[in-house]
């Protein structure tokens, strides 16, 4: 067994150790990076050196209206994918469970939304969204509801950008509650509806429960991704009008890479990681107990 | 259950609602490419009219998209390569052999998974720039392929795991070193698993937008990000023009999705349930 061990180490050594210190070396340490960073002052445009600054950017955030409203913004607009995608993703995953001819195909048509490049989908729904060459505005016009102001008014357009949003992402919310719904066992729910059980009823008491855990992760790890939202306002609106639409990660963009200002860009990191990891397990702790 | 006809019509209905919402944005952008210049501004918008191409030819003849889509090709097939070649290898170690820190590094693999690309790509600007290693397609490779590993090895994990053990141990009597093992064992038989992965990692690198703006500005810019070169011309009639960069850039991961889609829910259901 002593070659057998040997092997091993080999393989640990051959197949493994590479690959993780690679790995190791191009996200951890930059994340660490960042952390230190973000207790300097350091202008990349300037070309002066990073200097130790403490926590003088922290403070300096605590000042930064753009900064807290573009936070509030990002949470906000997370908050709201998640639970409409969650539930009209759950809605047509319902709906495509049921038996009918074309049901493969129909399933996945609708899946397609969620592969398509994020940077097309704003730029799609930019025309859509259009004045002139969109059909939004024409259509609500022959109905007299229009024109809407999709992308130029400061109050609508980030409820515009959700719209895109949702188009996006919901079939991922349906892939995951459908997955769950075809795990729940046939019998529990014919015997709801033996037991005179209405629609509503099963769904609460049968289906929720046993479909609860996935709907929990499917909803951390769309939350998760909502939160970075970047390219598709930054096609869409490049963050305005005004700043209406900066996203968090656009808005630390535009400190990093238009302003060159990487210590303060790092602390705003920091503080949205840490905000966000709070977010993360307290609903997590209060989310599945109350299922 | 037996259901009546209006319950039939009721769900043709919804099912109508749900495709038209899917499809129309789609569709729309598709139209838009083929509108002849003097239908693009016409109000009401023109759903009816004789198609042309001429968009298409712009994009391909004048300007720098054939090098976007090229660059984009590279980066994602090399990528794509290294990371399920990696990971899986990685996955391989983690679910065969174990050693006494493989907890600790397995959470460390799946620990980039959660934070923001944003958040590394400062420290990797600036050391890219120092190393004078902007604006090449083996650095978008060298760090997409990083991003993809974590996935990569969480799925991969999940599979070689159903591969039953004696099948490998009995490799190992027979004088298989644990390399051979995998391409002789591991490979043939979590090939849906390298399949479901290899797809997930060409959308996802394919797609990537933030990475490849901060580090390219010429030479290695993706299709994704060179559309965005045409968009902050003012002239209105290059929408036509950009709708047909969108509906090339769209083709490569849309047909993947529809030719393999069984191995793509295989990968996109076990990278969130497993």
């Amino acid at each position: 067994m002593n070659a057998l061990a040997r092997q091993r180490r080999h393989a640990l050594l051959l197949l493994f150790v590479p690959g993780f210190l690679y790995l190791v070396s191009v996200r951890i340490v930059p994340a660490v990076f960042t952390i230190g960073m973000s207790f300097t002052k350091w202008n990349l445009k300037s070309g002066v050196p990073p200097s130790f600054a403490g926590i003088s950017n922290y403070l300096a955030l605590l000042h930064d209206a753009g900064f807290g409203v573009s936070l509030a913004r990002t949470l906000i607009f997370t908050a709201c994918a998640t639970v409409i995608e969650l539930a009209l993703g759950l809605a047509v995953a319902m709906l495509l469970n049921r038996r009918f001819p074309t049901r493969r195909v129909v399933r996945t048509v609708v899946l397609a939304p969620m592969v398509i490049t994020p940077a097309v989908v704003g730029m799609m729904w930019f025309i859509l969204f259009h004045d002139t060459i969109g059909p939004l505005n024409w259509f609500l016009s022959a109905v007299d509801l229009g024109p809407v102001g999709w992308l130029t008014s400061q109050s609508v357009a980030m409820a515009s950008v959700l719209l895109m949003d949702i188009w996006h992402w919901t079939p991922f919310m349906f892939l995951l509650s459908l997955a769950a719904l075809q795990a729940v066992p046939q019998e529990s729910l014919e015997a709801a509806a033996v037991d005179g059980a209405t629609v509503l009823q099963s769904l609460r008491l049968v289906l929720l429960p046993a479909i609860a855990d996935t709907l929990v992760v499917a909803a951390v790890l769309r939350a998760m991704e909502a939160f970075e939202l970047f390219a598709e306002p930054y096609v869409m609106t490049g963050g305005g009008p005004g700043s209406a639409t900066e996203t968090i990660s656009l808005h630390i963009y535009k400190a990093a890479f238009l302003f060159f200002d990487m210590g303060y860009a790092g602390a705003m990191i920091v503080v949205s990681i840490g905000i966000l990891i709070a977010l993360y397990s307290i609903s997590l702790r209060l989310g599945p107990r109350a299922a | 259950m037996r259901r009546g006809i209006p319950s039939r019509v009721g769900l043709a209905l919804a099912l109508t609602v749900l495709l038209i919402c899917t499809l129309f944005p789609v569709y729309y952008m598709v139209l838009t490419s083929l509108k002849p210049d003097e239908t693009l501004l016409a109000q009401p918008p023109a759903f009816l009219f004789a198609p042309v191409l001429d968009h298409y030819a712009t994009l391909l003849h004048d300007g720098d998209f054939p090098r976007y889509y090229t660059n984009s090709i590279v980066v994602a097939v090399g990528t794509t390569a290294l990371a399920v070649f990696l990971g899986s290898t990685m996955a391989y170690i983690l679910a065969t052999v174990p050693f006494r820190l493989s907890p600790a590094a397995f959470f460390l693999i799946l620990l980039p998974r959660t934070f923001p690309p944003i958040t590394t790509l400062i420290p990797i600007f600036v050391v890219v720039r120092w190393l004078g290693m902007m604006d090449k397609l083996e650095t978008l490779i060298l760090f997409e392929t990083a991003a993809r590993l974590p996935l990569v090895v969480w799925i991969m994990r999940g599979f070689i795991r159903t591969i039953p053990f004696p099948l490998l141990e009995a490799s190992f009597v027979d004088g298989c070193t644990p390399a051979q093992a995998f391409f002789r064992i591991v490979v043939p038989l979590a090939a849906p698993g390298l399949a479901a992965v290899g797809i997930i990692s060409f959308i996802d690198t394919w797609n990537a937008f933030l990475m490849p703006l901060v580090l390219t500005n010429f030479n290695a810019v993706t299709a994704p990000v060179g559309m965005m070169s045409y968009v902050n011309s003012e002239e209105q009639l290059i929408w036509g023009v950009i709708a047909a960069g969108g509906v090339l850039t769209i083709l490569p991961v849309l047909v993947i999705a529809f030719a393999l889609n069984r191995f793509l829910l295989q990968g996109l259901t076990a990278g969130a349930v497993k």
